[in-house]
């Protein structure tokens, strides 16, 4: 009997840590519909806005003016319509329209990883023999930007098509999860169970959403920039080691974490303090 | 005092102050490539931290400027926060799961 107690709360315990990306989601919005209850799950992807009237109305005045990522965008619109040295373009790779966003990070089985937008612009360049961009270039960052900003709209839908995808996706949720740094904070720690709260001046907001809006301008920046590079924000300041842009665990973190919000609707680029 | 008598204990001064300098150092090297390596094997797991470079890379240059007892300080400094990294990234293996939304 003792055994099978035993048994039954193992089973149990490993059931919902071992749940699929599925069940993950479902209780990932839960979490956040019960800590939020008067916020729509839609309005998250407007982040600490969406908890927060003073900023909120401060963010929506520079949205409504001349945003600073307009020009990224028209810039990523000329790059993207240019045509490489043998005659093809980023529509050979992508299709005709580049209102893609909501499919990355894929999993690519045939290289065996998962593929963000800016990996896949990078290994369309490769296979038309162009230089490969630098993930900080600002060329990088218009393309994809005019690619958000195309996609505005479209819903999330990212799959996990195999177990080999499944192992992607849990590593990234393992990163999500774990403690790191001298600070020894995860990215869970502010997003999630202090979601909401303040951090100094700042209101840290819901991980729900996350993804929706990159590449943003962040006014600490000065400039526009990769989703990859808050990330490396954001373990440097918790005084962990960060990872390179593009990294396998990078690209598995926004792989996660783009599922977490599959459903919602994209609405980058856009500013951030 | 003959200048062959002077030219020998001048020698001889530097060649004695030479080996303990070089003897303090080594020890601090050698704290130092301990340091090292525990922060490759933490780095590694993926849970290196910003702090433990730094020191490492103050020990090397207090080192290299014959500060050895402030080189050792430094490399400690580096080996402790290794070590504590590699508490973090052992506990971290499994602790994580705790944190999962249910």
């Amino acid at each position: 009997m003792k055994h099978a107690v035993t048994l039954a709360l193992f089973t149990t315990l490993s059931l919902s840590v071992w749940a699929g990306p599925e069940e993950d989601r479902t209780a990932f919005v839960q979490f956040f519909e019960k800590r939020f209850p008067s916020i729509a799950l839609e309005e998250h992807v407007n982040g600490a806005y969406a908890l927060d009237e003073d900023k909120r109305k401060q963010w929506e005045a520079l949205e409504s003016g001349f945003p600073p990522y307009e020009d990224a965008v028209f810039d990523g619109e000329a790059l993207w319509d240019e045509s490489f040295a043998n005659g093809a373009s980023y529509s050979d790779c992508f299709g005709d329209s580049p209102a893609v966003k909501q499919h990355y990070p894929l999993w690519d089985a045939e290289r065996g990883g998962v593929v963000t937008l800016e990996l896949a612009i990078n290994n369309c360049r490769e296979s038309n023999g162009e230089k490969l961009l630098d993930y900080t270039d600002y060329a990088m960052v218009a393309l994809s930007a005019y690619v958000a900003f195309e996609s505005r709209g479209e819903p999330i839908a990212i799959e996990v098509p195999d177990q080999a995808a499944l192992a992607a996706y849990e590593e990234g949720k393992a990163f999500y999860y774990q403690r790191r740094g001298q600070l020894n904070f995860a990215c869970s720690s502010c997003h999630l169970e202090m979601a909401g709260n303040k951090l100094r001046s700042e209101r840290l907001s819901a991980a729900l959403g996350h993804v929706t809006h990159w590449p943003t301008y962040r006014s600490k920046w000065d400039e526009v920039g990769p989703l990859h590079k808050r990330f490396m924000e954001c373990n440097d300041q918790v005084k962990a080691k960060a990872f390179e842009l593009q990294s396998e665990e990078y690209r598995n973190l926004e792989y996660f974490l783009s599922y977490m919000s599959n459903g919602l609707p994209l609405n980058g680029p856009t500013t951030r303090k | 005092m003959t200048p062959k008598f002077v030219g020998m204990a001048a020698l001889s001064l530097m060649l004695v102050s030479g080996s303990v300098l070089a003897d303090e150092c080594s020890e601090a090297n050698a704290l130092i490539q301990t340091a090292r390596d525990a922060y490759d094997a933490v780095d590694a797991r993926g849970f290196a931290w910003v702090p433990t470079e730094a020191y490492l890379t103050e020990a090397k240059a207090d080192s290299a400027a014959g500060a050895c007892e402030q080189a050792m300080v430094n490399a400690q400094r580096a080996l402790d926060t290794a070590k504590a990294a590699m508490v973090q990234a052992e506990n971290e293996a499994t602790a994580w799961q705790s944190r999962v939304p249910k």
